[in-house]
């Protein structure tokens, strides 16, 4: 351990940790720019200038390595290292070091998508100057299309080459590269060789300023606008930690969000755009049932009085031959399935496990980010609740059938959609309109996994929680909640739950063995196996 | 006058390597790789006190002590040869006329880092030089002197040559290493120092050219004799290249402490100002050292100390002589123009501020300068590469010299010739 003092605060910190990471890990801040905790330090940017007492020179902190000293060379007896990151020299250099990045910059913040997360911005408000000594002409580039739907605008680029390393280190794939030399000198790609990996997104992240732009939402919305829900990504069985950027129930983007557990600071560009595979006009909005071969809209009292009589008159018809189908599948989270488990146990139902997903493909990349080859979010959930469900392939002839929401890019067979016809009544939780709506008898809108609350099991065993962007009154039951009361109206009793985080309790000590709380899933996700 | 390095360039194939072995070439390599021990080869260097000849003046037999002995990884030997700074073509002469000297030098600093495989690295435009090295390569591989087990020792030693492709950063150690790894050629930040991490992150040792090749008199003569040529601090003889206003430009080889009046105005020498038209000004050491002004060279001798006193640095010996119809504007622009087209544009000052300086300059070159430019170029300068003090130290903002090296400079020339600037300012 070594003993510094900065800016006159003593603190006691590892040997060969870095100025930068002792001033974080003490509330202190020092602006940077180069610097990424996931990447090779290169000490460029010179925007972490700190004094160091016996240094003549200005230091990178994001470099300078803490280590104790030997007794005769301590610092008033005592301290191994003295730094101060607000003295006069320090604030001179940020100073001059921002306005040297501000020469070239178009100023243009007010069409700029970055702007309001923009570390140039910040730090030129925080540390910079009001006016510029800047007369002459700045240089002017042409945006660039880099390729994977990300577009590069070179005269607002700082040269901090965080995507460059990102492209070498993170993803391996190595696409981006610094071409010509001195103040000429931009990240660029060869002609034939354009950023094209499954990760690419990620440099729109990295980039501290609005150099690098997903042309998916540019100039779409203000980053001020959208309210954000911390969430898990439901693309595949990895459970990314993400931040849905939302406004007015519409998302505009889908970011990742730190978790050196699961994702470390990225996710891949399926996640990132795949809340585009939910705009389509084929949303199931109010609850349907089927009256002389046509589907027609009615209320929930008509749907739930629907699937009552009907349900009644078809175990009465059947009678010996009367038995329930229930395809259980791996987009549902924890809860939904646990109600969904107490609704087959009390119609003694024979439960089957929606088609294959694992469809992807295993990917791994050079720092140990993975992309799952499970193509859903809640497969290891599903196996623990539902301990003995029959492939979907094998699905008999039921008398009344519940399925669940198709997600894009799942179908189920020919065979098994000719099998499920055969039922006289088919149940159907969905929130678009898919094959199943043809036949089914009764639909109850569902949520799709952006707008739904609830626990998912990743691939690992992380339990972790997803949260809604806040449109949750446009529905009037949760997932959960119909099938509650779907158990409520064709049994006749439920159990009586009125949260999710009260599902949440109880699934996670009668399936998983586990004491937890919802509320505090959402700070920390907890591992299935011990662990956290 | 003593000479070491090019008492015989005048003379009829002085690059082959019979002529070499004729004057004795090779004895020392050959005697520090059968009979001396590392330490043994250190202490000598140290006691000689040769300071790197490429620029920064640091001690060799110190650079070579940092090298660990006792890891795993191979060390690694580089002969500096980008020969960048303008001003400067002293290596070139060795390079051309006495390669094998340089080869002999690099051997006995092979021998005391335990070094089996050097490199040559040599600017892309010294085309014929890299030919003629790889031809003394070639000589000396026939005589086993480079190659397996050389000199019937068990020692393996080869040299290999990499030409740069014209950057003049790549002269710089770090950036050198990267370019010899096949990578863009820009420094890298230190620690770790090349001694611990450099060439394939293994111990690295780069020097210069003519590092290199004074050792093998060193070794001959002893290190005292070689302390005993020079003054205090400076040890040796230096060659200098000498260019500018002078009737006589040229590579001189002179014993350090030489007076600059000596080398400017004997006819030994340069020969006195071309035309006899006044000197006005003296860049001592390369283009990144401070200019000197007439008064301030009065009475300089060549060696580190009196030119760090007088405001520059010795660098890597070019003279630049300016006669007084010299425009110190213009060569201001010039100097900064250089040096804003040879950043590498990792970091941010050098970057940004090399190409605002010459922005500006221009402005004074060609017309639209104002009062506050003047004080706007100090600014700049201070915060590219700090202000020049050199009894604390440097304050350069850089990862590399290279901010220093265009910042100093273009500060002694406008504050040096501050009326120059001012007239341009007043003939807007």
């Amino acid at each position: 351990m070594a003993l510094i003092l900065m800016d006159g605060k003593e603190i006691q910190i590892e040997n060969g940790a870095t100025v930068l990471s002792a001033a974080y890990r003490n509330g202190i801040e020092i602006p940077h720019y180069c610097f990424h905790p996931a990447m090779k330090i290169v000490g460029s940017c010179r925007m972490c200038l700190v004094e160091i007492d016996g240094m003549p020179k200005l230091q990178t902190s994001c470099s300078t390595k803490i280590g104790e000293a030997l007794p005769n060379r301590k610092i008033d007896g005592k301290y191994d290292m003295v730094i101060q990151t607000q003295s006069e020299k320090v604030k001179k250099a940020r100073k001059t070091t921002l306005e040297f990045l501000l020469l070239n910059h178009p100023l243009d913040c007010p069409v700029c998508d970055q702007a309001g997360e923009c570390f140039l911005q910040d730090y030129t408000y925080e540390y910079g100057s009001s006016h510029s000594r800047f007369i002459e002409e700045k240089l002017v580039r042409p945006k660039e299309d880099f390729g994977s739907g990300i577009q590069h605008d070179p005269n607002r680029c700082i040269m901090c080459t965080r995507c460059i390393r990102f492209t070498r280190e993170v993803s391996g794939t190595k696409e981006l590269h610094k071409i010509e030399r001195g103040n000429h000198n931009k990240i660029g790609i060869f002609e034939d060789k354009p950023l094209d990996n499954p990760l690419a997104g990620n440099v729109t992240d990295v980039c501290p300023v609005g150099a690098m732009l997903p042309k998916d939402s540019l100039h779409k919305e203000r980053v001020w606008n959208y309210d954000v829900a911390e969430t898990v990504c439901g693309v595949c069985a990895r459970g990314c930690n993400t931040n849905v950027s939302y406004r007015e129930n519409q998302i505009f983007r889908i970011t990742p969000r730190r978790n050196m557990d699961i994702n470390d600071w990225w996710m891949c560009d399926r996640g990132r755009y795949f809340h585009h595979e939910f705009e389509t006009k084929n949303r199931i909005e109010t609850p349907k049932c089927r009256q002389n071969s046509e589907l027609i809209s009615v209320s929930w009292e008509g749907v739930f009085n629907f699937v009552r009589e009907d349900f009644a008159r078809v175990r009465k018809e059947q009678k010996d031959n009367f038995s329930v189908g229930i395809v259980a599948s791996p987009f549902l989270t924890n809860e939904e399935l646990f109600t969904l488990s107490d609704l087959a146990h009390s119609l003694d139902a024979t439960v089957y496990r929606f088609v294959d997903t694992k469809i992807g493909e295993k990917q791994e990349f050079p720092q140990g980010f993975k992309i799952s080859d499970d193509f859903s979010p809640n497969s290891a959930g599903l196996d623990k609740i539902f301990t003995n469900a029959d492939d979907v392939a094998n699905l008999k002839k039921h008398s009344v059938l519940f399925v669940p929401s198709l997600v894009a890019g799942f179908e189920f067979s020919d065979s098994t959609v000719e099998q499920m016809k055969k039922a006289k009544l088919v149940i159907a939780i969905q929130d678009e309109k898919s094959a199943i709506s043809d036949f089914a008898n009764a639909i109850l809108p569902a949520q799709n996994f952006y707008e739904k609350t609830g626990s998912i099991v990743n691939e690992d065993g992380w339990i972790q929680r997803m949260n809604p962007i806040g449109q949750s009154e446009k529905f009037r039951y949760n997932n959960w909640e119909i099938f509650l009361k779907l158990q409520n109206l064709l049994v006749g009793k439920s159990a009586q739950f009125s949260s999710v985080s009260e599902v949440f309790s109880n699934v996670i000590r009668e399936k998983f063995g586990l004491e937890a709380t919802f509320f505090g899933l959402k700070k920390e996700a907890i591992q299935m196996n011990g662990g956290k | 006058m003593t000479k070491m390095l090019t008492q015989f360039i005048e003379q009829e194939n002085c690059h082959t390597l019979d002529f070499y072995l004729k004057n004795g070439g090779y004895n020392q390599a050959k005697r520090a790789i059968l009979e001396m021990s590392a330490d043994e080869i250190i202490e000598i260097a140290k006691q000689s006190n040769l300071r790197g000849r490429g620029g920064a003046g640091f001690p060799a037999g110190m650079k070579w002590s940092f090298i660990p002995r006792d890891i795993d990884k191979p060390k690694y030997l580089i002969s500096n040869a980008d020969e960048g700074e303008p001003g400067t073509f002293k290596d070139r002469v060795l390079l051309s006329k006495n390669p094998h000297q340089m080869f002999d030098g690099m051997i006995i600093a092979a021998k005391a880092i335990d070094c089996h495989l050097a490199f040559v690295y040599i600017r892309g435009e010294f085309k014929k030089e890299a030919e003629i090295l790889e031809n003394a390569i070639a000589e000396a591989k026939e005589k086993n002197i480079l190659g397996k087990r050389i000199f019937g020792s068990d020692f393996d030693f080869d040299i290999v040559v990499h030409r740069g492709a014209g950057a003049y950063i790549c002269g710089e150690e770090t950036a050198l290493i990267e370019s010899i790894e096949g990578k863009r050629g820009q420094p890298r930040i230190k620690p770790p120092f090349p001694a611990i991490e450099g060439y394939l992150q293994c111990p690295t040792v780069v020097n210069n050219v003519e590092t290199f090749a004074a050792l093998p008199p060193i070794f001959e003569n002893g290190a005292q004799w070689f302390v005993d040529l020079g003054v205090e601090n400076s040890a040796g003889t230096k060659l200098f290249s000498i260019s500018g206003h002078v009737k006589n430009p040229g590579v001189f080889e002179v014993p350090m402490g030489t007076p600059l009046h000596d080398l400017i105005y004997n006819d030994e020498f340069c020969g006195g100002m071309k035309d006899d038209i006044p000197l006005k000004s003296v860049i001592p050491g390369g283009s990144s050292s401070p200019i000197l002004t007439a008064k301030e060279i009065d009475g300089l001798t060549m060696d580190y100390d009196a030119i760090q006193k007088a405001g520059s640095m010795l660098g890597s010996g070019a003279v630049i002589v300016m006669n007084e119809t010299t425009d110190m504007v213009q060569v201001c622009y010039n100097l900064a123009r250089f040096y804003a087209h040879e950043s590498c544009g990792q970091c941010t000052p050098c970057r940004e501020g090399t190409a605002w300086l010459i922005k500006i300059l221009k402005r004074f070159t060609s017309g639209g300068a104002r009062q506050e430019d003047i004080e706007l170029l100090l600014d700049i300068t201070d915060n590219i590469g700090g202000l020049v003090d050199f009894s604390q130290g440097s304050f350069g903002k850089t990862i590399c010299p290279f901010g220093e090296a265009v910042s100093w400079p273009v500060r002694a020339l406008v504050e040096k010739f501050l009326p120059e600037f001012e007239k341009r300012v007043q003939e807007k």
